[in-house]
């Protein structure tokens, strides 16, 4: 009877062996930190929080290896490229004022309440920018949609590019900016922002000029997609 | 041997729609000037907010004129208009990740004390703007579900077609927003 | 079997909404006959729903149709093909009268003219196609030769990366192949498009700028996949 109760949960162990596993890191960086995080397969979510630790969270296929390296203040997460393809979804919470690079092949982004420098750089991604308040944004995909809902730094540069997606962004009514937008498509809606936008060019694929006294670049580039701009 | 010929009288919207096809800014202009109200609304209604529903209509009314080409004539205008406000607001919240389908049981009762199943309390006489407010206060989940079939009279199989969620689930959280509408205008 | 005030409360929307069976609707009927609280309920969500369906129309403001003029003067006109579809929809519609001699000399003339429009199209299609093919045919590993030096030290780059990627793509796992083809014709497709337009409009500065940053997004793309 012991013999067949251990073979059952053997059994079990094994059927349960194939399913996720789980990765977890906190560090303790002495002042503003520099994450980079490169996955492959699967989602990454960065939110930022209170404490003065970085938490990096990843529930993954057991064929992955997940690195990581820290020096200084500079922290590196990578999960090892191998063509088994295996998913690692990441949640990582930070320090509002942390910098982020983050790296995907395929799998969504999102990233929130950020105060930092922000670079994206991704094949097949939505990217959803929520809350974000950082004095650079960098975003490059080559499918899917970007999205920004946040503020923008003075002397700030945004620049955000997708080849199939569209770009939609949402900045307070009363922030001033200068901005070239690009549409390959000539789908370009700036919404209520067109009305005050001063200087240079209009065309279908392209728009530059100032809105209000301008100032942060706002940079926008899409192929087969749209460019979308609200008040927030 | 001749065919017979008949000239048939069609639908005012159906007309427009035709002629702003055919590049007559006026007649889109009519059909801006009779439907805008209703896809305002139904975007201030569905967001819970005016903020962005300018925006939202102005991005309704850029897809109409690029889609009106597609216009047959299969439904009524109308119809083929408040379809495409839907998907147009469906598509906002999905880029702001908005989760509709699965509302959180936690979140949505925190400062709400619970009519008791007992009581006989009742809402004295709804206010038309304390029910906008209610509806505005619901998470956005309830609210879309809501205001598709409650306000806008859609069927759970279309609104289940639409959220790409079930029947069963779209019972569930128009239930949910009536019970929690009630909460809310018995305060 | 006696329902409580739960299961009741639970079913009263589609009580109210009309849609439960006769036999749970005869149940919730005789459960509210002897239970004021759940008939405080029903009555309160008739009310929600009744003046739900009757609530009014917001109105935004006046400068929106403004706006909106404003995007459609930067529109296309509602293009030919629209216009077109437009045109044969209401053609289908209309009954014509037509006695029989006038319907074969009808169809004599459109014999003659699809016989021209053959003729004439089979002469373009030899000169064109050539044309059609090369600028629509992009393969992985081959750009064509532009004549701006910034595009050629590009196209180099692209080159070599694109043997590599090549030479590695097939020992990969499906997925991910076709997550490279997949987008790898993305921006293909948006390069053909960028040549059309500046073959059309060689000044076209925007489509220029375009094009040179799709060059720099193929590299970045093939970077990302050279180490798999």
């Amino acid at each position: 009877m012991l013999a067949l109760l251990c073979c059952a949960a053997l059994a079990f162990v094994s059927a349960n062996a194939d399913s996720l596993s789980h990765f977890e890191r906190t560090y303790s960086p002495s002042g503003t930190a520099r994450l980079t995080l490169s996955n492959i397969n699967g989602t990454i979510h960065v939110s930022a929080w209170d404490r003065r630790t970085i938490t990096v969270r990843a529930n993954t296929a057991p064929s992955v290896v997940i690195n990581d390296l820290l020096i200084d203040n500079d922290i590196t997460v990578t999960v090892k490229r191998d063509f088994r393809l295996g998913r690692a979804d990441f949640d990582v919470s930070v320090p509002p004022e942390t910098s982020l690079i983050l790296k995907n092949v395929m799998g969504d982004i999102e990233v929130r309440d950020l105060n930092g420098h922000l670079n994206v750089n991704s094949i097949d991604s939505n990217v959803r920018l929520i809350d974000v308040n950082s004095p650079s944004v960098d975003v490059k995909v080559t499918t899917g949609d970007i999205f920004f809902d946040g503020a923008l730094h003075e002397a700030g540069a945004y620049n955000l590019q997708s080849f199939k997606g569209d770009i939609d962004v949402t900045v307070p009514e009363s922030t001033s900016f200068n901005l070239t937008a690009r549409a390959l498509s000539e789908n370009i809606s700036l919404g209520s922002f067109l009305s005050n936008l001063s200087g240079a060019s209009r065309g279908p694929k392209g728009v530059t000029g100032s809105y209000l006294k301008g100032g942060p670049r706002l940079i926008l580039t899409a192929y087969a997609g749209r460019i979308l701009m609200h008040k927030k | 041997m001749t065919a017979t010929a008949e000239r048939t009288q069609p639908a005012s919207d159906l007309e427009l729609a035709r002629a702003a096809a055919a590049g007559d800014t006026s007649a889109f202009e009519s059909l801006y000037a009779q439907h805008h109200r209703r896809v305002y609304s139904l975007c201030v209604r569905m967001l819970g907010h005016t903020s962005q529903a300018e925006d939202l209509t102005q991005e309704v009314f850029l897809q109409v004129y690029r889609k009106l080409g597609s216009f047959r004539g299969d439904s009524a205008f109308t119809t083929w208009l408040h379809r495409l406000t839907v998907n147009q607001v469906l598509m906002h919240f999905r880029k702001r990740g908005v989760k509709l389908e699965h509302t959180s049981e936690e979140g949505d009762f925190t400062n709400v004390v619970e009519t008791p199943i007992q009581s006989t309390r009742r809402i004295s006489m709804v206010d038309r703007l304390a029910l906008e407010k209610a509806i505005a206060e619901l998470p956005p989940g309830y609210r879309t579900v809501f205001v598709l079939h409650d306000v806008e009279g859609y069927e759970h199989e279309e609104i289940s077609g639409l959220l790409k969620v079930s029947i069963g689930t779209s019972k569930s959280q128009l239930h949910k927003a009536r019970m929690r509408l009630r909460e809310l205008l018995t305060k | 079997m006696i329902m409580v005030c739960t299961q009741c409360q639970e079913l009263l929307s589609d009580y109210i909404d009309g849609t439960l069976e006769l036999g749970e609707q005869a149940h919730i009927e005789r459960h509210l006959s002897d239970c004021e609280p759940c008939r405080a309920m029903r009555d309160d969500l008739l009310q929600i729903v009744h003046f739900s369906h009757r609530l009014p129309e917001h109105a935004p403001s006046a400068a929106l149709w403004a706006r909106i003029e404003s995007d459609l003067a930067k529109e296309q006109p509602i293009g030919f093909k629209a216009r077109a579809a437009a045109f044969w929809l209401r053609l289908r519609e209309r009954h014509f009268n037509l006695s029989i001699p006038q319907m074969v000399a009808a169809a004599a003339a459109f014999v003659i003219v699809i016989s021209v429009s053959v003729i004439a199209f089979r002469r373009d299609t030899i000169s064109t196609s050539n044309t059609l093919a090369e600028s629509m045919h992009v393969s992985p590993g081959q750009v064509q030769p532009l004549a701006n030096p910034d595009m050629e030290q590009l196209e180099q780059q692209i080159n070599q990366l694109s043997e590599t990627v090549e030479q590695k793509k097939n020992a990969w796992n499906p997925e991910l192949r076709a997550a490279f083809e997949r987008n790898l014709l993305y921006v293909n497709q948006s390069l053909v498009e960028c040549r059309h337009q500046l073959s059309d409009n060689p000044s076209d500065d925007v489509s220029q700028e375009l094009m040179l940053n799709a060059y720099r997004e193929k590299i970045r793309l093939l970077e990302g996949f050279k180490s798999f």
